[in-house]
């Protein structure tokens, strides 16, 4: 039986988002984004700087694939659903990764505007999935706002420190039952994307870790192929953490026994 | 008449096109999302939209993000 993703009125096969951020190439990050089989990306909006030309992002993501734009920038909710309707009022979709953020040195996402803004964006029909801090009842508040997913730190934005939020966010796929749970930011090494998929994470975003590797398109199947095995362990169940050995082979009819 | 070009105050022709100012500020039509006070002006609308002193013109694309 095929392993699907339903999220936000979309069937996705794979559960590996990539950002679209740092990239020193953007045919490099056409290419992970191809070959690693990502079917959603994000992408962020910003003033065009008047004294250049830049190339369009847009040209270097293949049509298919779904459109996640990030209210990187926003610094309240006001902010961030004033990003998230440009958007759309210019067509490009109704997935909205709400990213609000005051504190420049952590980059910590404020969950309380988060909320405030999943509420009125899931009112007016966008796909939410909001990047916050793994906090129970912020998780909650934003599944009753109407959140297609929720987004827990597994650690400080592009620190590839892996999964320091762990317990907490375990805690979160252990009671938030209804929407599903993305871990984003600070996923830094395949493996970590695997421990995230093995708890029984639904999906994992990953940029800096596949923009900054020295080969990102190979970086990116890796981060693929982790979050592919992790979720086979998850649903194949994991065995039980013991403190004493279990042996693999029977203890019983050694050839030397007497 | 006075108008703001991304927080930037500019001065504008009287009976200025959208589509004008848009040229003058070398923007590829289909990279570009335009906002007139608030309001997305589809591409089809730059050459029929007339700038008013006051408005407040935001010029913004798509980047790389996570």
């Amino acid at each position: 039986m095929e392993d699907l993703f339903v999220i936000g009125g979309k069937t996705l096969k794979s559960r590996f988002f990539l950002g679209t951020g740092k990239f020193e190439s953007k045919e490099a990050m056409r290419q992970a984004i191809i070959r690693s089989g990502a079917q959603v990306v994000t992408v962020a909006l910003r003033r065009i700087d008047l004294e250049q030309t830049e190339e369009n992002i847009l040209s270097f993501i293949p049509e298919e694939i779904v459109l996640m734009v990030n209210t990187s920038g926003a610094r309240n909710a006001q902010e961030a659903i004033r990003i998230a309707r440009i958007a759309r009022e210019a067509g490009y979709g109704n997935w909205v990764k709400i990213e609000v953020i005051n504190d420049s040195r952590y980059l910590l996402p404020d969950n309380q505007e988060t909320i405030k803004a999943t509420e009125v964006l899931s009112a007016e029909g966008f796909v939410v999935l909001p990047y916050m801090h793994p906090d129970l009842y912020a998780a909650k508040a934003l599944a009753k706002a109407g959140a297609a997913a929720i987004m827990p730190l597994g650690s400080l934005i592009g620190s590839n420190q892996g999964l320091k939020m762990k317990t907490l966010i375990e805690v979160l796929i252990e009671e938030i039952e209804e929407i599903p749970i993305i871990v984003d930011a600070g996923i830094g090494r395949p493996s970590h994307a695997a421990e995230a998929m093995e708890m029984g994470a639904d999906a994992v975003l990953v940029n800096t870790a596949v923009a900054a590797a020295k080969d990102p398109v190979l970086m990116a199947c890796a981060f693929a192929g982790g979050v592919e095995a992790g979720r086979m362990a998850f649903l194949a169940g994991p065995g039980h953490v013991r403190t004493t050995a279990s042996a693999s082979s029977p203890l019983t009819g050694f050839l030397f026994n007497e | 008449m006075i108008i703001t070009v991304n927080g930037r105050t500019m001065d504008a022709a009287e009976q200025m096109m959208l589509s004008d100012l848009l040229l003058s500020c070398n923007v590829k039509p289909g990279v570009v999302i335009v906002v007139v006070n608030e309001m997305v002006v589809k591409q089809a609308m730059w050459s029929e939209t007339k700038i008013a002193d006051g408005d407040s013109i935001e010029l913004v694309s798509f980047i790389g993000g996570g």
